[in-house]
């Protein structure tokens, strides 16, 4: 089931939060954690009932690692082997799930084999709540964590707000949230907000990712090259697509999050209006940076064994970013090349150099721009075609092109594209809003608008980027 | 004030999407306005089933875009029993005899008027753009949720709240002949334009087809009619009309400047040949219609007319006119020719040829 489908916000949404807050109301709390899961399972199995078992044994597994961690007699080496079987549990899960086709394909190719792929459907999702787990199993192991029932860590797990994309969560920021009694209350305050940033994602999402889609998809779906003005314009659609596509996704999910009286950590702080690669990564899917940074970065000796170090930390934990993001050389290449982006910013840092900041702005959304290319493009060759056409300056006197003058006659393009560069570069980010909420009639209005339109425009459902990974 | 700021909101968009479904309700109960390029095809015949189930029909209709305009009444009224359209746009076989099959297992009826629409022949046996039996058996509720809130539907509602000139919900008004206001007969860019808007580039389509293609495609087309005619022998006790639409003229010049008429009037020659073993089976041939197909004003695109023409034809069934035969194919097969010729200067001039060029070397390499 999608956020931006009419069955979602109509029937599922208002059903669950309804009984979930009448069971609380009553008293019958676990009831209402079960309710709260199974909605979840449901909402998770909708896609493909098959997924439903996967993500149920590692659910289990890992909680029965967690228990393991958490009992006081046990020596630590025991504890490293129980938290080892957990990480080798979840990094195999991911592992074949996920990489195992990239793999064999490799082997194929290195070796002129001819190893017949698995074409194993991708579980939704799993990504994140893989992640998520290694999370709360790490932390059991450094006693971060509190010990929960089983119930309480499957709503941890499957809460459908960040079951499919995140944020990823940490045990230690929800586990808390879902006990405490003030949130079984309805919360008109909370309502209200979750109402209003999940009218904002909507809008992001409905009008202007699936909308600015038409542009990217005309330039990396063509087979004919690209004039230089047309590939900048398809990269900069994909470079704004994915944007409002994942950011929309992320207020939807913390409205919803809201909805239900729990915090969801914030993913993303205008990113594209970072002034480095550092600040970027500050910016851009802030949870998966927590993640990254708690759980490789800082384990593999941070900044303190000196610069070298450092800097090949930093690379390594750009590489395992850009494997996450998918099974693809593109992936890799782009995450390498991220964490090249950072390295080069960090010497130029500890050199003293300083750099203007529009400047700095300019370059910075000058390369991930392009890097956005390897992330969109489904092979490595089309991703390198599409940045050939973009240094193909003889084209420039072709303008855009046929291909291009065609789809830019399209009013939903032109309108999402012009709104969405006002809206990623100029106006205060959807979180900023938040904080500013007041129940007056502005703001009713704004609210009305975004819901109106989002839900109006619901032509199709269109899946969100992030969940391919 | 957060209560109230909440069920405010609430109440007002409750208040809006039930008034504005109540209206959609009553002005167009038939879902007309339904678009089918963005619709799901599961969901579309899902409705289609949803809606006919509250309805008493004996007389059945299938087909493609270009039988959706025979509505329900004028259907109802020509054939003097109750009527149901159950055309879908863009249908493939597949749909088609799905949908065929489950409305002759649930209904009692008595007519079944099919619409040959050439290009619902050319897909696969297996092509199907949506799982279709999830929906088939009860209404679909979503389906009439999305109508309800598609903007689609508003546009159209609101169109014709505001534009007196269009008062009839039928979608080949509705649009309005793009062809007419562009006051041009047979120019270079009329007929490039005109194709790529509306019809996906029948010259391109045309262009794979050449050669050993198009005796496969026979072939396939031939093999999927078969397959709907086989519903008709299993079921005597139901008339059975078929009918080739009208096609405008430019079309089947462009396909005889690829030889491709051929082709198409085989199939017609086996749909022809192979009805005539059933006694329950008839077929009318529209496309012959002089008056029609090379009126510009009567169209909308190439593919399709407007809804006089839908009378027209019904009017023909009635009285046993236009009925198709293999002598009338022939002298059809020769006013292609005829028409053809007579535009041979335009597609040999050099303008005409610099658009083909141009397309060609563009995107839409065959």
């Amino acid at each position: 089931m999608l956020f931006n489908s009419l069955v979602f916000i109509f029937a599922f949404l208002p059903i669950t939060l309804i009984v979930y807050f009448c069971l609380q109301r009553i008293n019958c709390s676990n009831l209402a954690k079960s309710w709260l899961v199974l909605a979840s399972l449901y909402f998770y199995g909708y896609f493909n009932i098959s997924y439903l078992p996967i993500i149920l044994s590692s659910i289990l597994v890992n909680y029965l690692v967690g228990l393991g961690l958490h009992r006081s007699d046990l020596n630590d080496l025991i504890r490293r082997i129980i938290l080892s079987i957990g990480i080798i549990f979840n990094v195999g899960l991911i592992g074949y799930f996920k990489y195992r086709d990239f793999f064999i394909e490799n082997i194929n190719e290195v070796f002129s084999s001819n190893i017949p792929l698995l074409n194993i459907l991708l579980p939704l999702g799993i990504s994140f709540f893989t992640f998520q787990q290694i999370s709360f199993i790490v932390d059991c192991y450094r006693r971060t964590s509190l010990k929960y029932d089983f119930l309480s860590y499957c709503l941890f797990v499957t809460f459908f707000p960040q079951l499919i994309a995140g944020p990823i969560v940490l045990a230690t920021e929800m586990l808390p949230q879902f006990e405490d009694a003030e949130k079984k209350r309805i919360n008109y305050e909370n309502l209200n907000k979750g109402l209003f940033i999940f009218a904002i994602g909507l809008f992001k999402k409905v009008i202007l990712a699936d909308d600015i889609a038409g542009g990217a998809n005309a330039g990396f779906d063509s087979t004919q090259p690209l004039t230089c003005m047309a590939a900048w314009l398809s990269s900069m659609c994909y470079t704004l697509q994915l944007y409002f596509d994942f950011s929309g996704y992320c207020d939807m999910a913390m409205g919803i999050g809201l909805m239900f009286n729990i915090k969801l950590p914030l993913n993303f702080n205008s990113p594209y209006k970072a002034l480095n690669f550092q600040d970027f990564w500050k910016r851009w899917h802030m949870t998966l940076g927590r993640f990254l940074s708690t759980y490789l970065y800082i384990p593999l000796g941070g900044n303190r064994k000196g610069t070298s170090r450092t800097l090949i930390n930093l690379i390594i934990v750009f590489l395992v970013s850009g494997i996450w993001h998918g099974a693809g050389w593109g992936f890799i290449l782009w995450g390498a090349l991220h964490g090249l982006g950072i390295l080069i910013h960090r010497v130029w840092k500890n050199a003293g150099l300083h750099m203007p900041a529009l400047l700095g702005w300019a370059i910075t959304l000058f390369f991930v721009n392009i890097l956005w290319i390897f992330f969109r493009a489904e092979q490595l060759s089309t991703a390198l075609g599409m940045i050939e056409s973009m240094f193909d300056f003889d084209s420039l006197n072709k303008g855009l092109g046929s291909l291009f003058i065609g789809c830019l006659q399209t009013t939903e393009i032109k309108r999402a594209l012009i709104l969405g560069i006002i809206i990623a570069f100029f106006l205060p980010n959807s979180y900023t809003l938040l904080n500013k909420f007041r129940p007056n009639f502005i703001t009713g209005l704004h609210l009305l608008i975004c819901l109106l339109l989002g839900i109006i425009f619901i032509t199709k459902e269109s899946t969100f980027l992030y969940w391919n990974f | 004030m957060q209560k109230k700021f909440f069920y405010s909101i609430i109440s007002i968009l409750s208040l809006i999407f039930i008034s504005w479904s109540i209206i959609v309700i009553i002005v167009d109960p038939e879902h007309q306005f339904r678009e089918s390029s963005s619709e799901p095809r599961g969901s579309m015949i899902g409705s289609k089933m949803g809606i006919a189930k509250n309805h008493q029909y004996q007389v059945a209709v299938f087909g493609a875009s270009t039988s959706q305009n025979l509505t329900n009444s004028d259907v109802s009224n020509a054939f003097n029993a109750p009527a149901f359209n159950f055309s879908i746009g863009g249908t493939t076989v597949c749909e088609l005899r799905t949908l065929l099959k489950q409305v002759l297992q649930k209904r009692n009826v008595k007519t079944v008027i099919i619409g040959i629409h050439y290009d619902s022949y050319t897909f696969p046996q297996s092509k199907v753009f949506h799982p279709i039996p999830a929906y088939l058996n009860s209404a679909y509720p979503w389906t009439y949720l999305e109508y309800f809130c598609q903007m689609s539907t508003y546009r159209s509602i609101l169109k014709l709240a505001f534009d007196k000139s269009k008062p009839n919900p039928n979608w080949a008004q509705e649009y309005g002949s793009w062809y007419r206001d562009k006051k041009e007969h047979f120019t270079e860019n009329a007929v490039f334009d005109f194709s790529q808007k509306f019809n996906q580039m029948p010259i391109t389509k045309a262009l794979k087809l050449k050669g050993p293609n198009q005796q496969e495609m026979l072939q396939l087309m031939c093999r999927n009619f078969e397959d709907i005619l086989h519903e008709c022998a299993e079921r005597p006790d139901i008339n059975y009309i078929y009918y080739f639409p009208p096609i405008h003229e430019f079309w089947w010049i462009v396909q005889d400047r690829y030889q491709l008429t051929d082709m198409y009037l085989q199939f017609e020659k086996y749909v022809i040949t192979k009805c005539s073993e059933f006694p329950n089976v008839q077929v009318y041939d529209f496309q012959n219609m002089q008056d029609v197909i090379g009126d510009p004003m009567l169209w909308i695109d190439l593919f399709h007319f407007s809804i006089d023409t839908d009378r027209r034809m019904l009017s023909d069934m009635i009285h046993g006119k236009s009925k198709a035969s293999l002598d009338q194919l022939d002298i059809f097969a020769d006013s292609i020719k005829q028409n053809a010729a007579k535009y041979n200067p335009v597609f040999e001039g050099a303008a005409y040829k610099k658009l083909e060029r141009e397309f060609y070397s563009d995107k839409n390499s065959p």
